[in-house]
């Protein structure tokens, strides 16, 4: 959608139909321009063959709001589509241009932060785009709280209205195709909350508590994810959540969702392609190590590094440990002993049990 | 009311295998407890009993209704969480009549469920109140209530406990038992705290990376564990594993290793002679190991010298820590006894009460007076 200003609402409004070709254009296929007519009045819309050389001329025009308005299309003569009459052409011309009236004239109250989301995600606004909106439409401001994204693997219609009640407190509540996007307002974390990690242990719960009253109330199973608090920036937040929600999906699959602070290393790892990932396994393991050694090695990192412990979590002996973590550095030739080579063996570990590798 | 049958139930996300052939029957109205550590697949199965997750292959049955491919409103469950969510605008009453009301129930039925288990759970007097004047455990019985109101054929309870403090998870504990009861209805209960499973089930599955490791009675996984996992899961302290060589020497069996010569009772004899000659684990729970003087006295042949590394006082009991072989030992011994941090002392172990594994397959060896729960 082009930048409109209200100020043009009035006046003649170039953007009106620049847009209204723009949108026949998708509906047809075909490249009309538009200007308003300054002659004499009067002519039915028509294909006429007065084109240069061999092309053929679409004329269409209708009475505008601002005078009328006349609509060209130029285009091979034999590639005249069948069906695309002129009449019809003008009719969807005219339907095209009244809901962009209708759409320009409504008030500006009426546009909400749903209805902004929406027309962002169709019309593939970035950021800029996204805040010039909001502060155009005047949008009441946002109170301090979380941007929220609940994926739902399935769906039942009742969902928005268990999100309304269990979330009342809320600046947004936007639902699209299976996910609703939230703004839900924090709490102010009183002086015990704020010993346990107040705001952002707050923010946490949530994901419990969504995911379970989902399960339970309708039976849908949905990931949860919460992004930083703030003020501001709704895009920002919008575009954060939906990337931990792809992160949830690679990295925490198996978890009713994921808090923005709680990312650690897949933070980190998950700006990497998984074919980088890959390579660097390989690379790494060698694609050597045996069930025994990979659960060897997780369970010494998960203690770690501590042979002791490792070997009572293992049930074996402390030598057979030693010897195993022998064996790793002969196979790959990372001595997981060493700091260095662990750290390695380390990332190359959590990154194959986090993506599934086995 | 009704009973679950998994027949060879298995669920995988991509190549990986969470829940690895799955064979168990419920009984109708049991009160059955998944216990294993994090990630072993608990969650997983409760979420295919309610039908959030597909089954990738093998059946499940509800009763005797096969519910593959069921959706989960018609299961005919209810779930309690760890997070007991409440509405918060709505007072208790609403916050437990709000899915039945979503489920088209008549009004007149919703109330008469709702006062029903309020009454059960004793929180008649809370009824009119909003979520934010309960405390906690008053918020955990309406969340119990939200469930009871359903009148499901199983309950499924995934953690409910884990995010209470230590007090009021053992209060909570008692009062779900005491619900059951009242209740009569199947309950499958997930924990990954061994003490909660013991405490509450009538039976309890063990699990580990997605396999059943054993279904028993609690104390049946106390006295008869299966294998080396479930014997140190089971029990708190974990029970202690030391490798040794059993050897026959004057017609008497002998484990032997750097630390201790030790004979198995005559009653051993049998299962353990495949493995003369050989290294095995043997296992001895830190309550078998003791001090007093009279058990020594009477048991010359089972004591060890040891030497102390830690001693922690736990008001009853101590647990005091020393390595033998290189592995350590814990042992839970009475208040009174004389074991001090760095110096040498005098145990022994109850070798009535040992347990033998196989070093390579990690099974038990041997389950003298076992009987199966049912
Ligand atoms: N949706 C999923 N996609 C991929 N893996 C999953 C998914 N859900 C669970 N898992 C994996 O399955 C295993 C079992 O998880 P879970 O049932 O939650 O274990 P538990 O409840 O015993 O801690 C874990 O390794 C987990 O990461
Ligand atoms: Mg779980």
């Amino acid at each position: 959608m082009k930048q409109y200003n209200r100020e043009e609402r009035n006046g003649s409004n170039p953007f009106l139909h620049e847009e209204l070709c723009e949108r026949l254009n998708q509906e047809t296929g075909l490249e009309f321009s538009a200007r308003i007519a300054q002659d004499a009045p009067g002519r039915t819309a028509a294909i006429q063959g007065e084109g240069v050389e061999k092309n053929a001329l679409i004329a269409l025009r209708f009475d505008g709001e601002d005078g009328e308005i006349e609509l060209t299309c130029v285009f091979p003569a034999g590639d005249v589509p069948g069906i695309l009459t002129s009449r019809l052409l003008a009719a969807l011309a005219r339907q095209i241009y009244t809901d962009l009236l209708r759409e320009l004239k409504q008030p500006a109250q009426a546009w909400t932060r749903e209805k902004l989301l929406s027309a962002a995600v169709e019309l593939h606004w970035d950021e800029t785009v996204f805040e010039q909106k909001e502060a155009e439409y005047a949008l009441p401001k946002l109170s301090l709280g979380f941007p929220l994204l609940i994926r739902c693997q399935n769906w039942h219609s009742e969902v928005p209205t268990v999100i309304e009640n269990l979330l009342p407190r809320r600046d947004v509540l936007w639902v699209h195709q299976q996910e609703v996007f939230l703004f839900v307002r924090a709490e102010m974390p009183n002086a015990r909350d704020l010993k346990t990690g107040g705001l952002l242990v707050w923010g946490e719960a949530l994901i419990q508590q969504i995911h379970t009253m989902l399960a339970d109330e309708v039976g849908v199973l949905a990931g949860v994810c919460v992004g930083y608090p703030t003020e501001r920036g709704l895009w920002r937040g919008y575009q954060e959540v939906q990337r931990l929600a792809r992160l949830h999906v690679r990295f925490f699959p198996g978890e009713a969702g994921l808090a923005a602070w709680k990312l650690g290393l897949a933070g980190l790892l998950g700006e990497i392609s998984p074919e980088v990932m890959q390579r660097y396994r390989r690379e790494t393991l060698q694609e050597r190590l045996t069930p025994e050694l990979r659960e060897t090695l997780e369970t010494y990192f998960a203690h770690s590094l501590s042979i002791s412990e490792t070997a009572r979590a293992l049930f074996i002996h402390r030598n057979t440990l030693l010897y195993r973590l022998d064996r790793v550095a002969e196979l790959t030739g990372y001595n997981p002993r060493e700091f260095a080579a662990a750290v390695q063996l380390y990332l190359a570990i959590w990154s194959q049990r986090y993506e599934g590798e086995y | 009311m009704a009973g679950l049958t998994f027949k060879n139930v298995i669920k995988k996300y991509a190549q990986n295998v969470v829940v690895n052939d799955f064979n168990l029957e419920i009984k109708d109205k049991e009160f059955l407890v998944l216990v294993g550590p994090s990630g072993c697949g608990k969650t997983t199965t409760l979420r295919m009993i309610a039908g959030l997750e597909e089954i990738t292959s093998g059946e499940l049955y509800i009763g005797d209704r096969l519910v593959n491919d069921v959706p989960p409103k018609d299961r005919d469950i209810a779930m309690v969480f760890q997070s007991y969510a409440l509405y918060p605008h709505m007072s208790v009453y609403e916050n437990m009549a709000f899915g039945l009301k979503l489920r088209k129930i008549p009004k007149a039925e919703i109330d008469r469920r709702v006062r029903e288990a309020a009454h059960i759970l004793d929180i008649e007097h809370l009824l009119e109140r909003k979520p934010k004047a309960l405390s906690g455990g008053q918020r955990q019985r309406v969340a119990l209530g939200r469930a009871i109101v359903r009148e499901p054929q199983v309950f499924l309870m995934d953690e409910p406990l884990s995010n209470l403090d230590a007090k009021l998870r053992v209060q909570m504990r008692a009062e779900i038992s005491k619900l059951r009861h009242r209740l009569q209805t199947t309950v499958v209960y997930v924990t990954h705290d061994q003490t909660e499973a013991m405490t509450m089930g009538d039976r309890i599955v063990v699990m580990k990376d997605g396999l059943i490791q054993q279904v028993d009675a609690p104390m049946n996984l106390y006295d008869h564990p299966k294998n080396m996992f479930v014997a140190g899961f089971i029990g708190s302290p974990s029970m202690n594993f030391l490798k040794a060589k059993l050897v026959e020497e004057d017609g008497r069996l002998w484990l032997v290793n750097s630390a201790f010569r030790l004979p198995p009772v005559a009653e051993r004899r049998e299962a353990l002679t495949p493995y003369i000659g050989k290294e095995i684990i043997f296992g001895i729970r830190p309550e078998a190991v003791k001090d007093d003087a009279p058990f020594l006295a009477a048991h010359p042949d089972w004591s060890v010298d040891v030497h102390v590394d830690v001693v922690e006082p736990m008001g009853s009991e101590n647990y005091v820590y020393f390595s033998l072989n290189g592995e350590n030992v814990i042992a839970r011994l009475a208040a009174a006894s004389q074991a001090k941090v760095l110096q040498r002392h005098k145990v022994a172990f109850d070798m009535s009460l040992a347990r033998y594994f196989d070093p390579e397959t990690q099974a038990v060896i041997h389950r003298p007076g076992y009987e199966a729960a049912y």
